[in-house]
């Protein structure tokens, strides 16, 4: 049999599969992605507000997470492109007793791992976030050390590098079918060829469930969509990213945050969620964040709002992501079901797969993927989505 | 949530005509604009208008906004001011931004009649208190009262350019001169010797260089221009003036449009980018209508008719009227319309609206 022109084929060309073609190039491996739109980050990925932290409630997320702002927050200096990377913070707000429980609970297994995290109580919270609304508030978590990026500049870069390492991109091409004899991938059929390959990835993000059944596999990501906005620039005045647990019988968190060139960029997930790939924008979303943000900081009823946006979420049922090889198919590896933090988990995801696919796995990777293998039972909840 | 049948956004000409229309053939009708008067652009016209006497040519575009305003009364068209439509959503449901809140109105049908916006130059001082667009000029001094600077100069000789330069002269500022890049004056005779019997050089083949000045303009340079639009060394001079007005055309300002999905076609006789529309004014998603300014720049006579197209075929298409009585006087409003873009300066936009119908036909 002839050798395959490509080590690897990537699919999708979106937060996860462009950091990853610019690892695996950089390994040295021959690296083809394939998208069906017209250039790189086109899908979920810019859709995405921004956010990147490290301060989530497993190990998994936690430990992609902390490479994925190694790599962002060092980019700039190491490659010059500015990817507009600020360590803001995350701060989570509690007004109420429930909050409270729910965010110092969490707390404990952060510090496990070692996160710079910390409880602020009322007044030491206000004193670093000054714009906060002080009637009813409690405190927080703030975390210093995470913060904020633009998703089109980090695609634009990663992609820059990627190709400069030698991987190949084919842009406004569908995948339709995986080949594969004897249990084993051949390659990749498209609407527009065939390409033979050693491994395949799915990184289809919110269509991967479509790309996996083609090669028999059913796996459990469903998109939902949730609405983003972005007001007009104004001088800094808020540093974290603030992020509101609470439920309401329309909504459940929502987060913004002030980012590197001035505008407030926000989000919300709305209740019950909006199953499906319908990306048209709704009137309810407006009225219900902005009433919610301007109560969380009321400076910001002074704020013109520039543009809104509706997005996916490529969801599991239990909130992780799927990473790993699959048993069924020799040589297909799944990295799907970003949910809500695809951007932050993209550069982390990226850098692991490398190692997956050399066979190479540290005891620390093992144990990141043992929590997002594909064949788990999903009987859990993801507290901090 | 509010409802109502028929939504018209915008109250310039096109949107009083088709919320009269509309109402006279008995929908219910909100009429939305973001000022605290109704009647767009036609506040701002003190001179009288130009066009056949049917289109009441000689008068004054204020007298015809005052009519257009008791007869929407008269009819029962509900007007919301100071209401800024926000967003357009895919159930026709509207965003409006009204003061210090936000309300939802649902509706059946919306005709945009949002009009244009002023384009800008960039050049080096572009952003100084000062550089102004010539309407901006032209509401300060003939609704507000309030005069933009003493010493002006006036970029682009096209009709705006010299009407607002009149004004401004009426309103006892001084135009220092008219500059256009163009090696030909676009606006109208009439208009042009006006001014020049008022002494304002009009300079053709001149274009600005740069607006100079500490807090605000207090010089401009100016310079000539080859064919090639590119600077003559040596042409340039020196302005003493406090304001720049820039009388560079317009744009459709039609973003609701994009929102709510519209296809567009760039049509630059038009002003740029233009939502296609059939006939009846209907744009490629059913249920939304164009009139006035954002279907393309034009006057207030083709403003008012293509409004009255627009809220026939929408209070149609919600059985207010007979197929056959609509079609009867959509008609005779298309008749006038044809008349109106007939002769020299008529001809190219009704070339150009042709192919704007046809290409939605195609869609
Ligand atoms: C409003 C909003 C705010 C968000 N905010 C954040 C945030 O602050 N931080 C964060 O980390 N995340 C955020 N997210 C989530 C984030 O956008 C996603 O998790 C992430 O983009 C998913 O990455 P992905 O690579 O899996 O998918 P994508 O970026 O969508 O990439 C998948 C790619 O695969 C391609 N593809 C699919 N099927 C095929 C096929 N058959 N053939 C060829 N190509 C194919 C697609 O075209 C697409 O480009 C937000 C999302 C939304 C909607
Ligand atoms: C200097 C000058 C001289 C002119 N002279 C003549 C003349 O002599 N004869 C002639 O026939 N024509 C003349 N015109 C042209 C004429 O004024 C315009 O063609 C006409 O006003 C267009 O009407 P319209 O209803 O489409 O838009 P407009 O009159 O511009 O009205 C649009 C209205 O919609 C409102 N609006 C826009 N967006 C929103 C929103 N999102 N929410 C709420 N409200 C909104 C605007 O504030 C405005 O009130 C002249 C124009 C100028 C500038």
């Amino acid at each position: 049999m002839t050798e395959p022109v490509y080590d690897v084929i990537i699919i999708g060309a979106g937060s996860v599969g462009t950091p990853a073609a610019m690892f695996l190039a950089e390994a040295g491996f021959k690296t083809l992605v394939i998208d069906q739109f017209a250039s790189v980050g086109q899908g979920a990925n810019k859709a995405a507000i921004g956010g990147i932290r490290a301060t989530h409630s497993d190990p998994a997320k936690i430990r992609l997470c902390l490479k994925s702002i190694e790599v962002f927050s060092t980019w700039q200096q190491q490659y010059g492109d500015n990817l507009e990377w600020i360590a803001g913070g995350y701060c989570f707000v509690a007004y109420r007793p429930r909050e409270e429980k729910i965010l110092k609970n969490l707390l404990a297994v952060q510090k496990e791992y070692q996160l710079n995290i910390e409880w602020l109580n009322r007044e030491a919270l206000l004193e670093a976030v000054p714009a906060l609304n002080p009637e009813g508030l409690i405190g927080g978590t703030f975390s210093p050390d995470d913060g904020s990026a633009s998703p089109m500049r980090s695609a634009l870069a990663f992609y820059r590098r990627a190709r400069e390492k030698g991987a190949v991109f084919q842009f406004g091409e569908k995948v339709t079918g995986i080949l594969t004899v004897r249990g084993r991938v051949q390659g990749v059929h498209t609407n527009q060829g065939t390409y033979s390959c050693g491994s395949v990835i799915n990184a289809a993000g919110p269509w991967a469930r479509e790309v996996a059944e083609t090669v028999g596999l059913d796996v459990l990501v469903v998109p939902d969509s949730h609405e983003g906005g972005v007001s007009e620039p104004v001088a800094p005045f808020l540093r974290p990213m603030l992020v509101d647990i609470r439920q309401t019988s329309d909504s459940a968190n929502y987060y913004f945050y002030q980012h590197a060139t001035g505008q407030i960029i926000f989000c919300i997930t709305p209740a019950p969620p909006m199953v499906g790939t319908d990306r048209r924008e709704t009137s309810a979303f407006l009225p219900q964040v902005s009433r919610r943000m301007v109560n969380l900081v009321p400076r910001l009823c002074n704020l013109r709002v520039r543009r809104t946006w509706r997005g996916l979420y490529p969801m599991t049922p239990d909130g992780f992501p799927i990473v790993g090889l699959a048993p069924e198919v020799e040589g297909y590896v799944h990295a799907v079901g970003m949910c809500g933090q695809g951007y932050m988990l993209g550069p982390g995801v990226g850098d692991l797969l490398v190692r997956l696919i050399q066979g190479n796995l540290t005891a620390n990777d093992d144990e990141v993927l043992r929590g997002l293998r594909p064949d788990r039972p999903f009987r859990g909840q993801e507290k901090l989505k | 949530m509010q409802k109502t049948e028929i939504a018209v956004i915008g109250a310039g000409p096109a949107g009083l005509a088709a919320a009269i229309e509309a109402a006279r053939a008995g929908a219910q009708v909100t009429l939305i604009d973001e000022n605290e008067r109704p009647g767009g652009q036609l506040f701002k016209q003190i001179h009288k208008f130009f066009g056949s006497k049917e289109h009441r040519a000689g008068t004054r575009g204020v007298e015809i906004g005052v009519d257009l305003l008791e007869e929407a009364k008269r009819v029962g068209v509900i007007t919301r001011l100071n209401t800024v439509v926000y967003g357009l959503y895919h159930d026709k449901c509207l965003g409006l931004a009204c003061g210090d809140h936000s309300e939802d109105l649902q509706t059946q049908a919306i005709i945009l009649a949002t009009g244009a916006s002023e384009n800008v130059l960039a050049f080096p001082g572009w952003t100084l208190p000062g550089v102004m667009g010539a309407g901006a000029a032209q509401t300060l001094i003939n609704i507000h009262r309030v005069l933009p600077g003493r010493r002006i100069l006036m970029v682009g000789a096209g009709n705006v350019g010299l009407i607002v330069t009149y004004q401004l002269l009426q309103a006892g500022a001084e135009v220092v001169a008219i500059i256009e890049g163009l090696p030909v004056i676009g606006g109208y005779g009439v208009h042009a010797s006006k001014v020049r019997r008022a002494g304002v050089p009009i300079l053709t083949s001149h274009t600005i260089v740069s607006a100079e000045g500490g807090e605000s303009v207090e010089r401009a340079v100016i310079a000539q221009v080859d064919n090639r639009w590119q600077v003559l060394c040596g042409t340039e001079q020196t302005l003493e003036v406090d304001t720049v007005c820039l009388a560079v055309g317009l744009s459709p300002l039609a973003e609701l449009a994009w929102m709510a999905g519209c296809r567009f076609s760039h049509v630059p006789t038009l002003g740029g980018w233009v939502p296609l529309h059939d006939q009846d004014m209907q744009t490629s998603v059913p249920g939304i209508y164009i009139a006035g300014d954002v279907a393309g720049i034009e006057e207030a006579s083709t403003a008012m008719e293509e409004g009255r197209l627009a809220g026939l075929a929408a209070a149609g298409t919600l059985c207010h009227l007979s197929p056959e009585v609509g079609e009867i006087k959509k008609s005779e409003v298309r008749d006038r319309l044809a008349a109106l873009r007939w002769g020299g300066f008529g001809e190219g936009r009704a070339v150009a609206k042709r192919q704007i119908i046809e290409a939605r036909c195609e869609a």
